[in-house]
């Protein structure tokens, strides 16, 4: 059998008449590579944007405000986010079912308009989801919210097709119109082996061409983060691993010069000290130095963090390195490294370790209760709370994760994250509360 | 729209190829017929679900190489399986290896705006074709065309050039073919490159 007529779909006839000009045919393949390959000869380094300078506070009264974001059904919600929109609204994401990664989770949203937050929707669900990528998709997971240089609204969230979180696939949803109305989700494809294992948690960072650079990890034989690149369209770009091995996720992007950056990440490594990890880029996210430990205790939980215009580093943690019965406000001046507490804003240290009984529990519920701020009704939240941190035992735990924190235009700063399993709580503050703190 | 028919045609061929059996491989316009009917299958909703979403949402799409071998298996008949397995499994398994985070190589990375990978696959390919090796050739050069037209919802080539579902086919024919008993090693069947 010759050479040509093993392309078997093409006469062989034919084949053999045009023998000769073999040299056509490489002539083809030279200039289809060179073609392929253009663009990336042309592509400029990366620089990220540094964001704008939010607008100085003359308020000089301490504020600190809070709310329960969402509605007692459904029993489970967490990893919240929450994006400031260019008009001044808030607009706020989470999921929420039954219980984490069951079929019946769907992600819901919410806007906060005139110091108020409206009423829950649903944003996406499973069902949704397959319809609109053509792609199966079981359960849902962590939303990310934010606004593109370009003014849109996007939601970028993990959806599950067969297995656990470390089978998540990236969608994303995007709005023009600032969440009046929503295109169909498409899917992103992130990672080779049947793109399965990318997570997003983290807050995004930009680029000076407008592209979006999204912190997300990677879950499945290894654990690490990952920034993930996409284009002002939603298309892929690049993905960049911060580590590899298995002892840390869920990144958090620090932005300080076009070119440099800090990452801060959770820990998840087996071995003891537990302490968040960081890394840091010169290139502008291409690559990445080796981890490195802080000073800054984690009990395999997720953190937030922003950069302040002075150059410190403001972190809300679980700072301590076992449980989540404590949300502390912390601040670095040495680029992560070291940090230093300014406020609790939730501490059940006084119980950890011991589990509680359901009457003392209540008594303490109750008084967190008055400081919630706006909220569905208080007899509603206690009773969800008490299913999700009680169970069917005579015991109860506390527990409160996944803080998500970004500064708005006008200079407020605004915390969500996961109160008790069962609620959002978003707390407001605004420079002259923090200072006080410092 | 694009990315469906591919994924149509992709898992469609493969299908037709598993189930179909000798008496019907050697008559063309049934093996066409029973293409077609197992295509407009794919898209028939279940309990609200086709097998298709269910395909895609769960292996994802196949890449543009292992298209364009299963166009040439189907049009082949039942003498070829997979050009060249063993080289397939080899870098199959080194790249899948590689992407699961234990390393810190990350050659899925290398597929996104990388002119290196685009100029190695275009090498590759030019090599190929003057070792008269076409298929093989023509299906590299198809999933160049094919990522720089953005044929699936992956902007990665490598997503273009080799997928899951095809390392495995890959190894389970080394594997056959290292056993004694393959009728690969008898000389009954035959690899096309």
């Amino acid at each position: 059998m010759t050479g040509m007529a093993r392309l078997g779909f093409l006469p062989r006839a034919y084949l053999r008449r045009y023998r000769c000009l073999t040299v056509l045919p490489l002539a083809g393949i030279v200039c289809l590579t060179l073609w392929a390959s253009w663009p990336a000869f042309f592509a400029p380094p990366p620089r990220f944007a540094l964001s704008p300078l939010p607008a100085s506070q003359a308020e000089k009264t301490p504020r600190l405000e809070s709310a329960v974001i969402n509605q007692p059904d459904p029993l489970r919600v967490h990893a919240a986010s929450i994006a400031a929109l260019p008009d001044g609204r808030l607009f706020a994401v989470w999921f929420g079912g039954q219980r984490e990664g069951s079929t019946d989770v769907k992600i819901y949203a919410a806007d906060y308009q005139n110091g108020a937050w409206s009423p829950q929707r649903v944003l996406a669900t499973p069902a949704q989801t397959t319809a609109d990528t053509g792609r199966f998709a079981r359960k849902l997971g962590n939303p990310v919210a934010f606004v593109t240089p370009r003014g849109e609204l996007w939601v970028v969230y993990v959806s599950v097709a067969l297995g656990g979180w470390a089978a998540s696939h990236l969608n994303l949803i995007a709005s023009p119109d600032l969440g009046k109305n929503w295109q169909p989700a498409r899917r992103l494809v992130t990672e080779p082996f049947l793109n399965l294992s990318t997570l997003v948690k983290g807050a995004p960072v930009f680029f000076e061409n407008g592209d979006i650079g999204l912190p997300v990890y990677y879950e499945m034989a290894g654990k690490s983060g990952e920034l993930l690149t996409l284009s002002p369209a939603g298309e892929v770009r690049r993905v960049t691993r911060m580590d590899h091995g298995s002892r840390s996720l869920q990144p958090i992007v620090l932005v300080e010069t076009p070119t440099r950056a800090v990452s801060l990440l959770r820990d998840t490594d087996d071995l003891p000290p537990h302490r968040v990890w960081r890394t840091e880029t010169t290139d502008a996210g291409l690559h990445w130095s080796p981890l490195a430990q802080t000073d800054l205790p984690n009990p395999n939980a997720a953190l937030a963090a922003l950069r302040l215009e002075d150059g410190r580093l403001l972190a809300v943690a679980n700072d301590v390195e076992s449980k989540r019965f404590r949300l502390s406000l912390l601040v670095s001046v040495d680029d992560g490294w070291h940090w230093r507490v300014l406020h609790r804003f939730e501490d059940k240290e006084a119980f950890a370790g011991r589990q509680q009984e359901r009457g003392a529990f209540h008594a303490l519920l109750a008084e967190d209760l008055r400081t919630l701020g706006q909220m569905p009704d208080p007899k509603a939240v206690l009773l969800n709370v008490e299913r999700n941190l009680c169970g069917t035992g005579p015991h109860c735990i506390w527990r409160y994760g996944y803080p998500y924190l970004i500064r708005a235009a006008d200079g407020d700063f605004h915390l969500v994250y996961t109160w008790n399993d069962g609620f959002i709580r978003h707390l407001r503050f605004n420079e002259a509360w923090l200072e006080g703190k410092s | 729209m694009i990315p469906v028919v591919l994924a149509t045609l992709a898992y469609g061929l493969a299908l037709t190829l598993l189930v179909s059996r000798p008496w019907l491989r050697t008559h063309p316009k049934r093996m066409a017929l029973a293409l077609a009917a197992i295509c407009a299958l794919l898209h028939l909703p279940v309990l609200g679900i086709s097998l298709l979403v269910v395909l895609r949402g769960v292996l994802g799409d196949l890449s543009i190489v292992t298209l364009v071998f299963l166009t040439s298996l189907f049009f082949q008949g039942p003498r070829p399986l997979l050009p060249s397995p063993r080289i397939f499994t080899l870098m199959g398994f080194a790249f899948f290896l590689l992407s699961f985070g234990l390393s810190p190589l990350h050659p899925y990375a290398w597929g996104y705006a990388s002119a290196i990978l685009p100029c190695l696959a275009g090498g590759l390919a030019f090599l190929l074709w003057l070792r008269g090796r076409y298929a093989f050739s023509l299906a590299l050069l198809a999933a160049l065309l094919g990522w720089r037209l953005h044929w699936l919802d992956s902007t990665n080539l490598w997503d273009y050039l080799l997928d899951a579902p095809l390392v495995v086919v890959a190894l389970v024919h080394a594997v056959f073919c290292a056993l004694p008993k393959s009728p690969f090693r008898r000389g009954k069947m035959t690899h096309p490159d």
